[in-house]
């Protein structure tokens, strides 16, 4: 497990900076401290909490707010399906709770691990460590951001965490012909399809990247593609 | 309808997400054409995500600034490091810095 939130920790850190906008966004909605930190715990997946603050705060019809955040937090369905031959030797229990805490992050840095880690006891373990760490962090952030209730000074630019993060979970991935299509195809379609409503562009994206990456994987015996990887240093 | 019911209901929606093919797949086989593609995910979703929150602030495209450059910077960082801590810190490092100094 301590394998996991160590190398989730930092990943943490960019979190929580991420947590205390969202909660900083409640408590200016005036939604209440209470269901801010439900969210965050119940919820969990930051964009789309962020998404149903606005779209609350908007006045929009309920089933458009919910809906947009389930749209945004379509991709975990795809998560769901990639951890799944892993998550498909833990106990019963540990699938049915450990589901609640995937993240991008705790997803990625999961996959990435699994490549070199075949014990299913240290995969278990792994899994929670890097996903319990991020999400404390995440709760910290949040109660931060509703107690502060202030506003974060924009020169902070907090908002280029996101990006970042993702760069640096993704970048090492980034190692072979079937990875790079995937990459590439994904961003060229979900920046071409932004004019749908927020959130599908990515599934959408994220879709067509896994296509044209299978595709480019069929071809050659290596698939998964290890051939000429230098590994990852953590 | 009140925020908490919302949040209930997206709470809710999310878990299945999460859950859906956790749960399907419980017990069965997976093919390894099908475990290829899968292992395909993170490296379709994050570049979608990260490039849809560089290019676009809210519904705009975002005008041609400091995180550009400063995206470009973190990507060269975190390809050579691969190290989160030294991308985000060259990358925030380097908004900062072309903020202060952009014209």
């Amino acid at each position: 497990m301590s394998a996991g939130s160590r190398r989730a920790f930092v990943l943490a850190l960019g979190v929580w900076p991420f947590g205390v906008v969202y909660g900083v966004a409640v408590s200016s909605a005036g939604l209440g401290t209470w269901p801010g930190v439900l969210g965050s715990v119940a919820i969990f997946a930051g964009a789309s909490q962020l998404s149903l603050v606005e779209l609350h705060d908007q006045g929009a019809f309920w089933l458009v707010a919910v809906g947009t955040a389930l749209v945004v937090n379509a991709r975990f369905l795809l998560y769901s399906a990639a951890l799944a031959p892993s998550f498909s030797e833990f106990p019963t229990g540990f699938r049915y709770l450990g589901a609640h805490l995937m993240t991008d992050q705790a997803v990625a840095l999961s996959l990435l691990e699994y490549e070199t880690e075949d014990d299913p006891l240290r995969r278990r373990g792994f899994y929670l460590g890097a996903a319990l760490t991020l999400f404390v962090m995440w709760q910290f952030g949040t109660l931060v951001g509703l107690l502060a209730g202030g506003s974060i000074p924009d020169g902070l630019q907090l908002g280029f965490i996101i990006p970042l993060m993702f760069t640096a979970l993704v970048v090492p991935s980034l190692r072979d012909r079937p990875a790079l299509t995937a990459a590439s195809v994904s961003v060229v379609v979900a920046l071409g399809t932004s004019f749908l409503p927020v959130g599908t562009n990515i599934l959408l994206g994220a879709v067509a990247g896994m296509l044209a990456g299978g595709l480019a994987s069929g071809g050659g015996p290596s698939g998964g593609g290890d051939i000429g990887s230098e590994g990852v240093s953590s | 309808m009140s925020f908490t019911t919302e949040v209930l209901l997206a709470a809710a929606g999310t878990y299945l997400l999460r859950v859906s093919v956790i749960a399907f797949a419980a017990g069965r086989e997976i093919p390894e054409s099908t475990r290829r593609i899968l292992a395909l995910v993170p490296v379709a979703v994050l570049p979608a995500i990260i490039a849809d929150a560089l290019v676009f602030d809210g519904a705009q495209v975002r005008d041609f600034g400091p995180w550009y450059p400063a995206f470009a910077i973190a990507v060269v960082v975190a390809a050579t490091t691969r190290s989160v801590g030294w991308t985000l810190a060259s990358g925030m490092g380097a908004v900062w810095i072309l903020t202060a100094v952009w014209p």
